[in-house]
């Protein structure tokens, strides 16, 4: 085994949960996040203070969290976000949260706009976490980049 | 959606033949039922609306859309707290604008037939939920509450699914709905302790949600007898810091009259011991570590009951309040009328505090938007969802966490309070 971790560019085959393309650096945290409060979806910044996260901005990224917690008004926030282009270009979770995965059924559902959201095994979501770039194919299969 | 069988209710409103506005509910129920992998919906009695807080144009476009479809709901419902008193906002300056707004969207609602109970304790109020009822609500607190110490079963239900089962009375047969989802995931073992105070259960919830996120937890060793407002701020604060969803008291929620019980006869996946020092690192987070100037003591979050403003009364009655600080507190109107009836609301008022009903402090930032001084505001809060979100809505760090006698103090003093509480035994 070759280390060739550094710049290793990697194919993971997720469950896709709303279909659809993106691309961006990534911004990941191994720590839930409630949207409700913890995002502002006219900025796209994480304001939540005991997050690690705080203060950056999750627009135009690819946004890779385990799961949400908190409030269920996360899906409202996830859906005003995609709505007033404020929204990550992609979401990687670990788990199937019903909130968050509700805000983006429903964004595509009623407003037809759609950012694609992906579930990793365990194995492959501590991948992510430590990858700079990825790119989300509408087959599923996500890229990361070191 | 191969997977779900249908009944004929269902197909017939997928095909629209019920109306667009059940069409479309249908379509995102079977969306999220196929995720959760459930195979079947079930019948809900009652939904309660958490999607009616003002997030942006998206929460009006969303809803009079289904309200101009034809969207009316067919099981009661009750609505959560709304963004604005829909009375009093401009005695509390609020710009015209948003509240109209705020204001719309609760109408957009009430034009579906959900009822104007603008309340997050909907557990609270009249004809709450029975146990072993199949419900869909919305609203962290209110779920946990819900499933945990009514024993009714309900998901954490987003904003939008929320209405979708209203218009529709189904909901996926999936997570709480089902007795293996309700069992213990993790047995907690407390440790002795002191003389208990209202802080003690806003901690201990925050502590355990934050190890368990979504896991079911089961209590052991609680020989204090707690309140309903008791356990209404340890789930509050369980499905803050984590998404606890429900949780067993051994020997006090109704589904856990034994350790054995609460995990379905069978052994406990994990078991966690909480130590003293956990407790008091975390009441050391959320508390204000020094003696601090206060400028507002916000109060509700979850709303007020009748019990906690009769608290309240009772520890300012014949106290001024310092004129450095505003007090503010969040109810249902329920509530509000029946504390007026017991003289409570005339002796927080005559006190100088201010009762905010239809909101709640989560949706405090117009209310208190010409007070928070953004160099140097201390605010001293009884909730710890607030405490906790609170920072983040406001944009403002200082905000501490004190039990309502405390509260109640600083309101008086103008200073924080922050010895620390004897149940945390050293």
């Amino acid at each position: 085994m070759g280390n060739l971790e550094d710049e290793k560019v990697i194919e993971l085959k997720g469950d896709i949960v709303v279909n659809g393309e993106g691309e961006g650096g990534v911004i990941s945290t191994s720590v839930p996040l409630s949207f409700w409060g913890g995002l502002d979806p006219s900025t796209g910044k994480i304001i939540d203070k005991y997050h690690p996260l705080k203060g950056r901005v999750i627009s135009g990224k690819i946004f890779i969290l385990p799961e949400g917690r908190g409030s269920c008004t996360g899906s409202g926030v996830l859906v005003e976000a995609i709505t007033s282009g404020n929204a990550p270009s992609g979401l990687i979770l670990r788990k199937m949260d019903e909130v968050i995965i509700l805000g983006g059924i429903v964004a595509a559902e009623i407003f037809a706009q759609q950012i694609p959201i992906i579930v990793l095994n365990d194995d492959d979501f501590k991948k992510a976490l430590n990858s700079s770039y990825a790119k989300i194919r509408s087959d599923g299969y996500v890229t990361i980049m070191n | 959606m191969t997977n779900i069988s249908l009944s004929d209710y269902d197909k017939a409103l997928l095909a629209g033949s019920e109306g667009k506005a059940k069409q479309t509910a249908m379509n995102i129920i079977l969306r999220i039922a196929e995720v959760q992998g459930a195979t079947e919906l079930i019948d809900i009695s009652r939904a309660h609306i958490d999607g009616c807080i003002y997030l942006g144009e998206s929460s009006i476009q969303f809803t009079s859309k289904m309200a101009d479809n034809g969207g009316r709901v067919v099981v009661p419902t009750t609505m959560n707290a709304i963004s604005i008193d829909r009375n009093r906002w401009t005695e509390f300056g609020i710009a015209g604008d948003f509240a109209k707004k705020a204001d719309r969207l609760a109408y957009e609602y009430e034009r579906m037939g959900v009822k104007p109970t603008f309340s997050c304790t909907p557990y609270q109020l009249p004809n709450a939920p029975n146990f072993g009822e199949h419900i869909a609500w919305a609203e962290s607190n209110a779920v946990v509450f819900a499933n945990s110490v009514i024993g009714a079963r309900t998901n954490r239900y987003g904003d939008f699914m929320d209405i979708c089962a209203a218009l529709t009375g189904r909901a996926p047969l999936s997570g709480y709905h089902l007795d293996k989802q309700r069992r213990g995931t993790v047995l907690i073992k407390l440790p002795e302790l002191g003389e208990i105070d209202s802080t003690f259960y806003p901690v201990l919830g925050y502590l355990i949600g934050g190890r368990v996120g979504n896991g079911v937890p089961v209590i052991e060793g609680l020989t204090h007898k707690p309140t309903d407002d008791d356990l209404k701020a340890l789930g509050a604060a369980m499905a803050t810091s984590g998404s606890v969803g429900m949780f067993h008291i051994v020997g006090i929620t109704p589904e856990a009259s034994t350790v054995e019980d609460a995990f379905g006869f069978n052994p406990p996946p994990d078991v966690w011991r909480i130590t003293n020092e956990e407790l008091k690192e975390t009441w050391e987070k959320l508390s204000s570590h020094s003696e601090k100037k206060v400028d507002l003591v916000l109060m509700g979050s979850p709303q007020f009951s009748l019990a906690e403003c009769e608290k309240f009364a009772k520890l300012v009655s014949g106290e001024v309040l310092n004129p450095n600080v505003n007090v503010m507190i969040t109810t249902n109107r329920y509530v509000y009328e029946q504390a007026q009836k017991i003289g409570a609301i005339s002796e927080i008022e005559r006190f100088g505090a201010k009762v905010i009903t239809d909101s709640c402090l989560c949706m405090i930032e117009p209310f208190i938007h010409d007070y928070i001084n953004k160099e140097s505001c201390n605010i001293i809060t009884n909730s710890g969802k607030f405490v906790h979100y609170g920072p983040g809505l406001i944009g403002q760090n200082g905000v501490f966490l004190e039990s309502i006698n405390d509260c109640a103090r600083s309101a008086i003093t103008g200073t924080s309070y922050v010895s620390t509480p004897l149940w945390i035994l050293q």
